[in-house]
């Protein structure tokens, strides 16, 4: 961020060292917490350990909202009510989302920017299949695999029915858009119905599998974080965290280890933030490799600018599109057949940055796999 | 849970982790590199001084010629060539307007001692306030001056022209510079209207954080005479440029990454099996090997090296670890034993697991087939 | 200015405070210091404005002193004063009768305190120790001792005295057993000066006995040692005392983002080149932690010490720091010792500076033949809040930057607000822990009335370098902006450099583990190694 924006304090300046002077009484609101992306970066890069992007979390929740933008990111922070509404009609839903007169009024009341489109709705429909796989999977999609690409959920699924028995619950947001937009009672309701709702399960052995890098990161990292005040649910939060697996992971630990045939693919590999926040390493990559005819490489570069529902705003589209632009080079000048990443928003971001679709790896494993 | 598939784990990335996983990795074996963060190399300005070793330090039949010559070759393999060899002397310019000598220093210095040339530029920008070209050239006029002998310094201040705001930190002009080609142009336009009848520009480190060897040059074609880039204060320009260098050099010989969280235990089996566990969110990440690498630098305290007998036969400490740098030679310590340890720890053979590919259990896609217990 | 009436040698509070009692009562004086201004005991010291609580068992009269001298500063020096309240903390293992001995002493010497329950404590203290048995409440408070004794100067100044900093006297010339002035040296540039005047007054502190014998005259001052620890973060918002006979490591200070731990006692020579063993700061931890638990795992940023200048006449040679009186002592030499026109004043301690500057500046009138009264007690030091520049403040800067500078800059605030409006690049923070922007820095360079000659000076006035860098980031473009501004040239700049790197390392050197030795290491590794400080001027490598 702060090579696009000069001003940006950064995060050591926006958390712990504002952190330092608010225990001294001074008044430390500042609009600059909303451009902390929660990418989790300087957690990463601190050697001292320091949770800064904690202190900057619990700043932005603190502080307080007004405007239109307040009505804006109340919005984004409930996608799955979005994606519930929109799916009831999703053709209607996806026209009216497009239409021009539309997204001036968005632009000009809620400021979402114009220059993005939508992701479609869809109706989400998923095939189960039983099998007597001792080993029991809840799938958690996240909303934007649920609302917005559901076909994506059907090849998860089918994934996954090779080595384990299935299920995909019914709802909920991981809670990630809600912390994000400074939410905290919707984050805070997001949570607490996810850890009623897997709970038991997680407790009888089962495990949960996102295909979402960012909400993958949010069960692992932050549930255990923003519950542990809460005696009743700290301990459940804290066992959901432990048997959450990223899909790749997933696969290479307790997968099958079937025949892989030839695909013939030049793919530009993108580690979203929330991944690297999980500190897996690559699996996808080492899944990928594995493949024969496939050529894969890891972008270098850091974060795609997108942040999830950041890149949305008006007033941050561009900060979004500057940020981006370094991956959008290194994909360019790499000249794939195609993209990969395992984040919704991520694959939105490079598609809109150098107009190449980008898939989710696993659609490739299953071309693999066919 | 223990996920397969490496020989050596390197625990650090710092220039003794870099070094060591490069050279494990060039000798065959899969390594995993695990780091906490990016340790202090690429915070300072990345010259490597041998002469600060004190003698006996380290021993060696050949003057680390070996060594040297390995990261020599590294160095230019991942695009971020290094002068120097050993026993030679490099003065780098520093941003007080000194020099300092060192053995080994990134091309990005330029291409010879100023102090042997006739002219020479030292250009600001003004809006970036941590480097001051007239405060450099008032020192290194001086210098001459006292030395009797030197180049003409002249400072500049360049504005560029067009720019609605000018970048004020090294970090974002460096961004800039490799996002928007305007702005490239621009910046190379006006330091070649300078570098007529220079013989060297010293600008401070802020031309791109992509800038490898080839750019470079590239660089000092367009604007007609070499360019030496000073290194300022950190997030050094110059540091991040050869740390991401290398970074994609490990990744492209297959090293695997695992960076961001704290290494919690270290167990071991037997001279052929060891592990660690790192401490990421939700589940601990459990890593197995044959070897394990230290280069967790002076302040960590991972396991108790301070007698060899209680150092495992498959554990190699190198870097800031072993205890025997200061900050003067840290930098050389870190490549010797860190190429050394890469080296041994990798002739230790392969881990205990198969190869990369296909490394899942055996269960079989029939629905009703039961799978293997774990 | 070559004469005045009154020259004041020595620029801690008690000197300070003087400058500023005579220039109320209209006397023309200069003070004269050869550091910058606090370098004595009054910028080593816990920055504790004491509310007499800690003396109200052992001397009722020091105690009373205290709180009639702590109500006033709280009036007339506020923007100096962090008004953090205090307590005296009784733990299980103390002396339960010295508790009863002391809650009657506070009451005797007129300092107003209050039972707190242990429940009540923790939750104002939630740092204290779940066993404690009660606390009591007291009025003291964190005083920044730097600001204190700039703004009795900068008063001063204004009112048309003068203070010249750097300026180390030389000799006291004497006419006929009569003093009639001084010589000094300027320190920075070498070059020699004299003033001719009336009176001299030793306001030297620990020095008092090197001032003293140029006069001809003996005054026996014991230095006395104290360490204290800058812990990293803000551990207690109140001063907290543990309720016994006073010990080492018995008190800790909130100040500002950090608090300040302390403190021992070891007598030593001299009030220069002090040195604290590292046993030392592990044995104030030690102690400290029972007081703070969460001492016992807290960052040390910093280790500093100064010597406590104790008057020791002859007849108490024998005891030890503690034990001899933080009282003061005023020596009219034409008394004592037939040399005419000096004066000493020494010991006591900072709460009560303004009282030394007073019998001191009484007895200079009662010599001058004026009849002035004190004013101090009611004359304001300097003003603040200033609503107007600060809400001008908070359009160009952040919030917690423009609140920062508001409170250490008063009513100058304007001035700063002012540069950053002709030059917004001014408004970009230099140092991150203290939220010190360039514009605050540049202005005490140039338009301080007592302004910064080095870059230790620039860290006084602003608190620039007092965070976790130590100075490592910051202290560079402090250097810069002196250069910039024709304060010293390259050479000079990057020896300045030097010396202020040298100051905030010795410091950090004397902390024996934990996450400070990490900083201190990238310290070296960039300024040492990287920009080669310690070898400018020689284009080469450090001799082995």
């Amino acid at each position: 961020m702060i090579k696009v924006l000069p001003d940006f304090p950064g995060p050591k300046a926006l958390g712990p060292a504002l952190e330092r002077v608010r225990k001294e009484g001074i008044r430390c609101e500042t609009p600059w917490l909303d451009y902390c992306l929660g990418c989790h970066g300087c957690e990463i890069a601190c050697p001292n350990g320091v949770n800064v992007a904690g202190l900057i979390r619990r700043a932005k929740l603190k502080q307080k909202k007004s405007g239109r933008t307040a009505v804006r990111d109340t919005l984004f922070a409930r996608p799955d009510l979005l994606g519930r509404l929109g799916s009831i009609a999703p053709t209607l839903t996806n026209v009216l989302l497009d239409v021009q007169p539309n997204r001036w009024l968005m632009s000009g009341f809620l400021k979402i920017s114009t220059k993005r489109s939508f992701p479609s709705y869809y109706s989400p429909k998923v095939t189960l299949k039983r099998n007597g796989a001792s080993r029991h999977t809840i799938f958690f999609p996240g909303c934007f695999i649920r609302h917005n690409h559901p076909s994506l959920m059907q090849t998860v699924v089918d994934v996954l029915q090779l080595c384990s028995s299935v299920e995909v619950p019914p709802e909920a947001c991981c809670g990630i858009p809600a912390l994000a937009n400074g939410d905290s009672p919707q984050l805070m309701s997001d949570l607490r119905r996810n850890v009623e709702a897997f709970a038991s399960k997680v407790e009888n052995g089962a495990s949960i599998v996102t295909a979402c890098a960012s909400c993958g990161h949010m069960l692992k990292a932050e549930y255990p974080r923003l519950l542990h005040e809460d005696p009743q649910v700290a301990g459940l939060a804290r066992s959901i965290s432990e048997h959450t697996y990223d899909l790749a992971e997933f696969l290479l630990e307790f997968g099958p280890k079937p025949e892989l045939h030839p695909v013939q693919l030049r793919l530009a590999y993108h580690a979203p933030c929330h991944l690297k926040a999980q500190g897996i390493g690559r699996p996808w990559l080492r899944i990928l490799r594995a493949i024969p005819g496939i050529q894969v490489e890891e972008m270098a570069a850091e974060c795609c600018g997108m942040a999830g529902t950041f890149g949305f705003k008006q007033e941050k589209y561009q900060v979004s599109m500057d940020i981006g632009e370094e991956l959008f080079g290194a994909i360019r000048t790499y000249r794939p057949d195609l993209g990969v990443s395992e984040c919704g928003t991520c694959r939105m971001q490079i598609e809109h940055g150098t107009g190449i679709e980008a898939l989710h790896p696993v659609e490739i494993l299953q071309r693999a796999l066919a | 849970m223990l996920h397969k598939g490496f020989d050596v784990l390197v625990i650090g990335e710092g220039l003794a982790g870099v070094l060591a996983s490069a050279a494990a990795a060039r000798q065959g074996a899969r390594v995993a590199l695990v780091s906490k963060g990016p340790g202090s190399f690429m915070l300072a300005d990345d010259c490597i001084d041998f002469a600060a070793l004190a003698p006996g330090a380290l021993d060696s039949e050949d003057g680390f010629k070996r060594e040297i010559q390995f990261f020599l070759d590294t160095a230019a393999a991942a695009g971020c060539e290094y002068r120097g060899g050993p026993g030679e002397t490099i003065s780098v310019p520093t941003i007080l307007g000194g020099f300092r000598d060192v053995t080994l220093a990134p091309v990005y210095f330029g291409g010879c001692d100023p102090r042997q040339l006739k002219a020479v530029a030292v250009v600001g920008f003004p809006s970036i306030l941590d480097f001051d070209a007239n405060f450099v050239a008032e020192r290194l006029s001086g210098m001459a001056r006292n030395e009797a002998s030197g180049p003409t310094y002249t400072a500049h201040q360049l504005e560029i022209a067009g720019l609605s705001e000018p970048p004020r930190l090294e970090i974002q002009f460096a961004a800039r510079f490799d996002r928007d080609a305007n702005f490239r142009a621009a910046v190379l336009a006006a330091l070649a209207s300078v570098a007529k009848s220079m013989d060297l520009l010293m600008v401070p480190g802020v031309l791109g954080l992509n800038t490898g060897t080839a750019e470079l040059r590239d660089m000092w074609r367009q604007v007609g005479c070499p360019i030496c880039e000073i290194a300022t204060l950190p997030p050094s320009v110059l540091g991040i440029r050869l740390f991401r260098r290398f970074r994609q050099y490990l990744s492209r010989m297959g090293v695997e990454e695992f960076t961001g969280f704290a290494v919690a235990k270290v167990w071991f089996r037997d001279e052929h099996h060891c592990a660690i566990e790192v401490e990421t969110p939700g589940r601990a990440l459990q890593l197995e090997a044959a070897a394990l690498v230290l280069a967790t630098g002076a302040f960590s305290h991972l396991i108790d090296t301070s007698t060899s007998a209680n150092v495992p036969s498959n554990v190699f400490v190198c870097g800031g670890a072993l205890n025997i740098s200061e900050p003067r030679n840290e930098n050389a310590i870190a490549l010797v034993t860190g190429i050394r340890a890469g080296i041994r720890a990798a002739k230790l053979g392969a881990g205990p697991c198969g190869k990369m590919t296909g490394d899942w259990t055996n269960v079989s896609t029939a629905p009703t087939a039961m799978p293997l217990a774990r | 200015m070559d004469k005045t009436q009154v020259v004041i040698i020595g620029g801690g509070a008690t000197g300070a405070g003087i400058l500023w009692d005579l220039t109320l009562r209209g006397v023309n004086a200069v003070l004269l210091e050869k550091a910058d201004l606090a370098n004595g005991a009054t910028g080593r010291c816990h920055g504790l404005l004491h509310s007499g609580g800690r003396y109200a068992v052992k001397d009722p009269e020091a105690a009373n002193e205290c709180i009639r001298e702590n109500t006033i500063l709280r009036r007339i020096a506020r923007p100096c004063i962090e008004e953090t309240g205090g307590l005296f903390v009784q733990l299980p293992q103390d002396d339960a009768s010295f508790v009863t001995q002391w809650v009657h002493g506070c009451s005797k010497a007129g300092i107003p305190t209050e039972c707190l329950s242990r429940e009540e404590a923790l939750a104002l203290e939630p740092n204290l120790p779940d066993d404690i048995v009660r606390a009591y409440t007291c009025p003291d408070a964190h005083v920044d001792p730097f600001q204190l004794v700039i703004a009795n100067v900068e008063a001063s100044v204004a009112r048309g005295a003068a203070c010249i900093t750097y300026a180390e006297v030389t000799a006291i010339r004497r006419d006929n057993g009569m003093v009639t002035g001084v010589e000094y040296r300027n320190c920075l540039t070498g070059e020699r000066h004299s003033i001719t005047c009336e009176l001299v007054i030793n306001a030297s502190g620990g020095w008092a006995q090197q001032i003293a014998s140029l006069a001809g005259v003996d005054v026996p001052v014991r230095c006395d040692r104290g360490a204290l620890l800058i812990m990293n973060q803000r551990l207690v918002n109140r001063v907290v005392n543990r309720c016994r006979k006073p010990g080492d490591a018995d008190i800790l200070v909130p100040a500002g983002p950090v608090c300040i731990l302390g403190t021992s006692s070891v007598t030593v020579p001299s009030p220069e080149n002090l040195v604290v063993p590292p046993e030392e700061v592990k044995a104030l931890l030690k102690l400290g932690a029972e007081l703070i638990p969460a001492l016992g795992e807290a960052r040390v940023l910093r280790v500093f010490t100064g010597a406590r200048p104790l008057y020791a006449p002859k007849s108490t040679s024998g005891a030890g720091g503690r034990e001899i009186s933080r009282g003061f002592a005023l020596l009219d030499h034409e008394q004592t010792d037939r040399v005419a026109g000096f004066i000493s004043i020494v010991g006591g301690k900072l709460t009560t500076y303004r009282l030394m500057a007073q019998v001191t500046a009484d007895l200079v009138c009662k010599k001058l033949g004026l009849k002035a009264e004190c004013s101090t007690d009611r004359v304001p030091l300097r003003c603040y809040p200033d609503d107007a520049a600060f809400r001008e403040a908070l359009t160009i800067l952040p919030l917690a930057v423009a609140e920062k500078a508001h409170r250490r800059m008063g009513n100058r605030l304007a001035d700063l607000v002012a540069a950053i409006e002709r030059d917004p690049g001014l408004a970009e923070v230099v140092c991150e822990c203290e939220l010190v922007t360039r514009g605050e820095i540049e202005y005490v360079l140039k338009d301080f009335p007592i302004p910064a000659q080095t870059v230790a000076d620039i860290g006084r006035r602003t608190r620039m370098g007092f965070g976790t860098c130590q100075g490592t980031f910051c202290g560079y473009r402090a250097m810069l902006a002196g250069y910039r501004h024709g304060k010293w040239s390259a050479e000079q700049a990057v020896a300045r450099l030097k010396a202020y790197l040298e100051e905030r390392w010795k410091g950090q050197q004397w902390i024996p583990q934990g996450k400070q030795a990490e900083q201190l290491n990238l310290s070296h590794e960039l300024l040492s190694v990287a920009f080669n400080v310690e070898n400018e001027g020689a284009g080469g490598r450090h001799a082995a």
